[in-house]
């Protein structure tokens, strides 16, 4: 595995999301979509609201970086491998490893930057009106500084795993199982996000955790990567 | 030795009792050829370059690209250049990005210089800031080639270099192959169905049918049917024809003698052309016309890929 061939594969798709118009509006409107909703959601007593914005900010930071994760990873991997580029790519002397991890490092990029520019959006739509300016806690701020980056990194890799190893078809039902489980994790997020304050350092600390052992994981999973396999599913 | 070779190479997909898509193939390229690969669709030629790419692992067999496992070293590839049949081209990015891109991931030292050498010589220097997408088939295929020279490999593969291109276009992709291998003495192995191009580009060949190398050897030698010469002899009549056959038969003369009409058809070394035509003048026979028929690369072909009662 090397870090130069890392670098440039990660360069060329994060090249890719930015300069495509139409890709990387697409993130941008859902990122801001969610966080206007979310900002707007939340509600007008003091004490309520912050909770209501650590809450929010400690679940809407890690699903918007995973949804939109999801769609630029989507155009990465799998349009790659849709079109045959990727042969090409597995022709070269780059290993599958670095191939695989660049290009999640391209998607986790502009994925976690839209989910900070979010978790900014909801704080700045929560304030609206305010006679106090509310910010984030420090352990929120912990969460989405460090954990929500590794969170989205360990998801993009995963998905784009998924989507090198399983056939189109597989990857059709697994994409739309993706979109039906971020949807209720979006309202199941609506729903808690109401309650008492439970952004502690533990649960920040207890999701950095998995977050840490779910990239181990992953990691360990990419010896299972194999170029056979990727070929015999493109077509 | 060999730079590509292939011993008893089998693959297949699926289960134990799958059929093999190759079967036993054998290929030895030496440095330098321009080996042609031909096979009617399905045949398994895309499937060979994938295994001698170390894309697919054999079920069966070795493969060795110099001298090396591909499946199993990366930094082999560093020597490898491919073209398979659909460019392998992002049609987002530019004809420059594009090259810059893989002439980063081949480690190429001065890179711009190298892109501009090649948008040069695949003709293509105006649209260097344009997007892939934009290109026409025979554009991407000649920007496809590029990208797979621009680390100056020892070995090219290319899959189909002709495949959906207009006949100027083709034209335009063979020219170049030619100068490549000309100048710069690269070993090709051409994967194709298309029997001018590999008539044209290629020093041997293997005709693949079934996942079966049917015959492999130069096309001289393929088109004079190995050994074996063939001469015909068309007399004014029939009964002549038959006369001729009786004397050629001869013991001593021709053992493979036979007549079809009023031609006399002769297989085999026995006696030189003009020692038969001088002895059927003596003979009195009247010679209309003497041919010593050269089988086009179509008809081996064709021979070849019709012997397994196929259409084709």
């Amino acid at each position: 595995m090397s870090l130069d061939h890392i670098m440039v594969i990660a360069h060329k798709e994060l090249r890719e999301i930015v300069t495509n118009k139409a890709l990387a509006f697409s993130g941008i409107f859902f990122a801001a979509w969610f966080s206007i909703m979310t900002g707007l959601g939340v509600g007008e007593e003091q004490v309520a609201r912050v909770s209501q914005l650590n809450n929010s900010l400690f679940y809407m930071g890690a699903l918007i970086g995973l949804f939109v994760g999801y769609i630029y990873s989507g155009q990465t991997y799998l349009r790659e491998k849709q079109t045959g580029i990727v042969e090409t790519l597995l022709c070269s002397p780059v290993s599958l490893r670095s191939i695989w991890i660049g290009k999640a490092i391209g998607v986790a990029i502009p994925s976690t930057i839209l989910s900070l520019l979010a978790a900014a959006a909801i704080t700045a739509l929560a304030n609206r009106g305010a006679a106090q300016a509310m910010l984030p806690s420090s352990t929120v701020l912990v969460h989405l500084l460090l954990v929500v980056p590794v969170f989205i990194i360990t998801a993009v890799a995963l998905m784009g795993f998924a989507q090198l190893m399983l056939g189109m078809r597989e990857n059709m039902i697994v994409n739309m199982a993706a979109i039906m489980l971020l949807f209720a994790a979006l309202a199941v997020t609506r729903m808690v996000v109401e309650e008492a304050e439970f952004v502690t350092w533990s649960a920040v600390g207890g999701l950095g955790g998995a977050s840490l052992a779910l990239l181990a994981i992953t990691a360990a999973l990419g010896r299972f990567l194999s170029r056979e396999r990727i070929i015999r599913t493109i077509s | 030795m060999a730079v590509v070779e292939a011993i008893d190479l089998t693959k297949k997909f699926g289960g134990k009792h799958a059929l093999p898509v190759l079967d036993g193939i054998n290929i030895a390229i030496e440095p330098g050829e321009v080996f042609g690969y031909l096979g009617p669709n399905g045949a398994g030629k895309t499937t060979t370059i994938r295994v001698l790419l170390g894309l697919l692992r054999p079920s069966s067999g070795t493969v060795r690209v110099f001298g090396e496992d591909p499946a199993a070293c990366d930094s082999l590839r560093r020597r490898l250049g491919v073209l398979m049949e659909n460019s392998g081209l992002d049609d987002r990015m530019t004809a420059l990005q594009s090259l810059q891109f893989h002439a980063r991931l081949y480690g190429v030292a001065s890179p711009d210089r190298r892109i501009d050498e090649l948008l040069d010589f695949v003709g293509l220097p105006e649209v260097r800031d344009k997007k892939v997408g934009t290109f026409s088939t025979g554009m991407k295929r000649k920007l496809g080639l590029a990208r797979a020279i621009v680390h100056d490999p020892e070995v090219l593969f290319l899959d189909e270099p002709s495949a959906g291109l207009d006949p100027e276009a083709q034209l335009m992709v063979r020219k170049l192959l030619q100068e490549l291998a000309a100048t710069r003495r690269i070993t090709v192995f051409l994967n194709s169905h298309h029997l001018d191009e590999v008539q044209r580009l290629c020093s041997r060949i293997a005709v693949l049918h079934r996942g079966r190398i049917r015959a492999c050897d130069t096309i001289e030698s393929l088109r004079h049917g190995g050994a074996e010469e063939r001469l015909e002899v068309r007399l004014r009549t029939d009964a002549q024809a038959l006369q001729a056959v009786e004397l050629l038969a001869a013991p001593g003369r021709l053992g493979n003698v036979v007549a079809d009409g009023d031609t006399v058809i002769a297989r085999g070394n026995g006696m030189s052309t003009p020692g038969i035509v001088s002895l059927l003048v003596h003979a009195g026979l009247e010679i209309e016309e003497v041919t010593r028929p050269i089988k086009s690369l179509e008809d081996v072909y064709f021979e070849i890929v019709r012997d397994e009662g196929d259409p084709v």
